[in-house]
């Protein structure tokens, strides 16, 4: 299965030319996912390149998120392989892409702004983002000094949004999001919106687990549903 | 660098706020130094000669409290899967969180031992000693206590499991820990003998600590 944005995805590549010399490419082989004995999903194979994305779509427990655990590089593989091309050395997938996960992971006694500061320090130090540039891309300037402990969830899921622009496109072309639109009003999914389609823009691509439908361009579907293992087995069971 | 002193004053701060837990090694300490010697009765002299003894086992049980915690927060609320896609490996992040562990809870018990070495009728030279000893042994107990909390990062009350795990292995620490405060105030041995091992199970601690943590922290997923 072969995934890209069409051809507003190459008029965009050929813009950024000067500044990629090279489109980034997101290679997954054969990828088998094994949890607790239970088989996902196996065979899976998927090409996604820069300016363009995938929206992964299946019922729950089918694997969407042990999916993006694998690209982000916390999961191993039980067959298979994932790669980015052009290749860099001295760094591999999980400090080139962003993985936000469902999880929000804030600390209650810290600030928003000392939370994401600390972020920028330990993980996206000399990224060329900013945690002003990240506060203003979701709207949360006004909450930079309140303890994350006050915050609602629709506000705690976007601080841990937040950390997509403490990085750049350059530095982070890969992001990886599981449910980015749980608990966000209609306000803030489109500042979401905005901010990956700047991404794209860039050359940076997106793989979103979804249930919701995001309405965001340039993004193909890939049905999960339709590579799970022992599917045939359960269904005999039942 | 920065991403590991970051990481180190971000623990620091969170154990200092409010329900962080940074005094609570303390009080622990405090309220083993004060039970005793009311169990033993007024025997300044049976107390002053185990007074090591029961700093040294405050000491080592006071480190355990908040291990359970040290990794198990942050791969509960995701900061570990951000932590690794950090450029900092994996054993810089778990000597961070170590060293901010060690700076809230071994460091203020070795420093408040001559105080409390007071309530155990110790001798000045005594005192001195035990707050020296603990000084050096206390970051073992962290190191030992840190593989424990690893492997129990995924599980739940993991905080009996890493007593039951770690304990054994502070046994060294604690014997030449005591037998430093001994050495101190009388004996065959000079002083620097078993505090120069203590040094070295530190060391030996820090890299198999940091090293095992690791390997621990790479099964959480």
């Amino acid at each position: 299965m072969r995934v890209s944005g069409g051809e507003g995805c190459c008029l965009r590549q050929s813009r950024m030319i000067s500044t990629l010399p090279d489109p980034y490419i997101l290679t997954a082989r054969d990828l088998a996912c094994r949890r607790n004995e239970r088989s996902l999903f196996a065979g899976l194979s998927f090409a996604v390149s820069g300016g363009g994305g995938l929206a992964l779509t299946g019922p729950n427990g089918v694997g969407k998120t042990s999916l993006l655990r694998v690209l982000a590089g916390l999961l191993r593989a039980e067959a298979g392989t994932v790669s980015l091309a052009p290749a860099l050395p001295d760094l591999d997938l999980p400090q080139r892409s962003v993985f936000v996960s469902s999880r929000d992971p804030l600390k209650g006694a810290l600030t928003v702004h000392e939370l994401l500061a600390g972020w920028q320090a330990m993980v996206f130090e000399g990224e060329g983002g900013s945690v002003e540039g990240a506060l203003q891309a979701f709207d949360l300037a006004a909450l930079a000094g309140v303890p994350c402990a006050y915050l609602s969830s629709g506000q705690r899921r976007r601080v841990s949004l937040a950390r997509l622009k403490l990085s750049t496109s350059v530095h982070r072309p890969v992001w990886l999001l599981d449910e980015p639109t749980n608990a966000l009003d209609a306000a803030a999914r489109s500042r979401l919106a905005a901010v990956v389609g700047d991404h794209l823009a860039a050359g940076g691509m997106v793989v979103a687990a979804t249930h919701d439908p995001l309405g965001w361009p340039d993004l193909a579907a890939l049905d999960l549903g339709a590579h799970v293992v022992h599917r045939q087995a359960e269904v005999a069971l039942a | 660098m920065s991403g590991f002193l970051a990481l180190v004053r971000r623990d620091l701060a969170l154990s200092l706020r409010i329900g962080g837990g940074a005094s609570f090694a303390l009080v622990f300490f405090l309220m083993i130094v004060t039970l005793t010697p009311f169990a033993i009765g007024p025997d300044l002299n049976l107390l002053a000669r185990i007074a090591p003894a029961i700093l040294w086992i405050g000491a080592v049980l006071a480190t355990l409290i908040g291990l359970d915690r040290l990794f198990q927060a942050d791969a509960e609320d995701g900061t570990l899967d951000l932590l690794k896609a950090g450029r900092l490996p994996l054993e810089g992040i778990v000597l961070a969180k170590c060293l901010a562990h060690w700076l809230t809870t071994g460091l203020p018990l070795a420093l408040a031992a001559p105080l409390f070495g007071l309530l155990l009728a110790m001798e000045p030279a005594g005192m001195a000693a035990a707050a020296l000893s603990l000084l050096v042994g206390t970051p073992a107990l962290t190191f030992i206590g840190a593989v424990g909390a690893a492997l129990t990062a995924g599980i739940r009350r993991g905080g009996v499991l890493i007593a039951i795990m770690a304990l054994p292995l502070m046994i060294p620490v604690l014997i030449f820990g005591v037998a430093a405060c001994n050495a101190a105030v009388g004996g065959t041995i000079p002083f620097a003998t078993p505090l120069a091992i203590l040094g070295a199970l530190t060391l030996i601690f820090a890299v198999i600590g940091v090293i095992g943590a690791a390997a621990g922290l790479r099964q959480v997923d």
